[in-house]
């Protein structure tokens, strides 16, 4: 079957077996964007975790990227993360300020993009924004 | 309007879209800055780091730092590993990592055409 190849600029062998000297090759599909946007939610004071579910109704666990905006800057969202390392600390109802973390996962149904306190509860309405591309392509086969 | 559909090896232009090699109803990722950073661990073992894509806006990125201990094993940000995280706005890509010191941390970035 005829392959479709196109080279990056610069490169000149089309018959190169090395891959990553292509813009496009058949035989490696793209990441489609089947979906993107954003989402906001909010931690409410006196709660712990808040998130945002995206549907995307696929039938199947799709490839996705997640981030999270707050005060200012946007942030990668792992599976259970981190907020740029040792940094997001914010208010509780405890008294003291707490690590916030982000996570996110999808099934075959949604995306979910969530924040929460690892201890305590927050002291305020805390508000983030989901921002996401879901793609058409599955993880798995 | 016509439209471009490329199917993978042993498929064909009908097939579901998530089978398809490419099709032109769908936006791609398209990276428009990538490389490797080596970045130098100081005396008080964090390093925060600025790269300027300059875009003017937000895009979609991806990073991984390699395992000194392991090279060529690259590890997602946030991910634990060198407590290596990144955050973005509209200008600069942010990057903290933490080591020893006198390390030095390689770091490769992927910065995407796609605004978020």
């Amino acid at each position: 079957m005829a392959k479709d190849k196109i080279l990056k600029e610069g490169e000149t062998d089309i018959d190169s077996a090395d891959i990553w000297r292509f813009a496009f090759h058949s035989d490696y599909p793209t990441f489609k964007i089947k979906a993107e946007g954003e989402s906001n939610f909010t931690i409410s004071s006196g709660q712990q975790e808040a998130h945002a579910d995206i549907t995307h109704s696929l039938g199947y666990s799709p490839a996705y990227l997640a981030y999270i905006e707050y005060g200012g800057y946007v942030y990668p969202v792992q599976g259970d993360t981190f907020v740029f390392y040792d940094e997001m600390y914010l208010s509780t109802t405890a008294g003291y300020d707490v690590a916030v973390r982000f996570y996110s996962y999808t099934d075959s149904s949604k995306l979910r993009i969530g924040a929460y306190f690892v201890t305590s509860t927050s002291n305020a309405n805390r508000t983030f924004t989901a921002h996401y591309k879901i793609m058409e392509d599955k993880w798995q086969s | 309007m016509a439209k471009l559909i490329i199917a993978k090896s042993g498929g064909t232009v009908g097939d579901a879209v998530s089978d398809l090699a490419m099709t032109s109803d769908k936006n791609c990722l398209k990276e428009t800055q990538s490389g490797i950073l080596s970045i130098s661990i100081g005396a008080s073992m964090q390093t925060d780091y600025q790269y300027t894509h300059g875009l003017g806006y937000i895009p979609a990125y991806y990073c991984f730092a390699e395992d000194q201990n392991s090279p060529g094993e690259w590890h997602p940000h946030n991910s634990g590993i060198y407590n290596f995280s990144t955050r973005i706005d509209n200008n600069k890509l942010y990057i903290r990592v933490y080591g020893d010191n006198g390390d030095t941390v390689n770091v490769y970035y992927q910065i995407f055409v796609e605004q978020l």
